[in-house]
């Protein structure tokens, strides 16, 4: 999962770039919150559902890094509530603007490279 | 039958439960007080949803949901001492030269006293007055929590 990095900066000076590259399962879980609050377990179900199952995110592995997005400011905590099915309060998760700056620059970084491979024929030019 | 089934699921259920518990409590206490709760009921979630299954794919489920949880926790732990080692070589260079700083003036004002021939200056006495105050305010500055 993604590590805090650039030590000695605060959040305030942190520029979205010095955020990358994100792994995998923290972008995962950045995208699951571009268009909704969910809670841990929603996140979870749209990470499996977005990926087709490729990326699974164990509970621990989602909370541990939810407390690193929380406090690098990527990701809000959005108070507690009982859901629609109404049997427990669960905490719910959105995304900062930070959080969403983050997430566009990672997206163009990955973009990029997609572009890189395909002049490099390494990928079919048809895939988009 | 119906009674004795039901008796072994809620004993497999509070016997999941107390393994759980003993797995949260490898997490640090800060991570644990406000997490726990939520992993515990996201995990109920998972197993919810996964309805009612071969008692070999629950099996598998809640030891894929331990593994996870003992690796997350030593995480955790890792991170909780990386900070405290990040945030203590400062807090000690700051109180070891809290310590140099009040045995200056200390030293300054003990000489100042037993060799009267040799009286400080103004410049001496400020220089002594401020490295005292400094030295002191070094060191009786709380420790931040971490």
């Amino acid at each position: 999962m993604h590590h805090a990095r650039g030590g000695g900066l605060t959040r305030a000076q942190r520029e979205p770039d010095d955020f990358l590259p994100l792994s995998e399962s923290t972008f995962q879980v950045l995208l699951a919150l571009s268009d909704r609050e969910r809670h841990g377990y929603a996140i979870m179900n749209e990470v499996e559902i977005r990926t087709a199952g490729r990326v699974r995110l164990g509970a621990g592995t989602l909370y541990g890094a939810l407390k690193r997005l929380v406090a690098d400011g990527l990701v809000e905590e959005a108070g507690e509530r009982t859901d629609s099915q109404g049997d427990q309060r669960r905490r719910y998760y959105r995304l900062s603007t930070l959080g969403r700056a983050v997430a566009r620059a990672e997206a163009r970084r990955l973009a990029s490279a997609v572009r890189l491979a395909r002049d490099l024929r390494l990928i079919n030019p048809d895939v988009t | 039958m119906a009674a004795t089934s039901r008796r072994s699921t809620s004993s497999r259920r509070l016997l999941s439960d107390r393994v759980l518990e003993v797995a949260l409590r490898a997490y640090p206490a800060a991570f644990r007080a406000h997490y726990a709760h939520e992993i515990l009921t996201t995990l109920r979630d998972q197993r919810r949803a996964m309805g009612r299954v071969r008692s070999w794919a629950t099996a598998a489920f809640w030891a894929r949901a331990l593994l996870d949880l003992l690796r997350s926790a030593a995480n955790e732990r890792i991170a909780d001492a990386r900070e405290r080692a990040s945030i203590a070589p400062g807090h000690v260079a700051r109180r070891c030269l809290g310590v140099l700083l009040v045995a200056l003036a200390l030293g300054n004002v003990a000489y100042d006293v037993a060799e009267p021939k040799l009286r400080m200056g103004i410049l001496a006495m400020l220089l002594t007055g401020l490295s005292g105050l400094a030295g002191f305010r070094l060191l009786w500055r709380r420790h931040p929590a971490i």
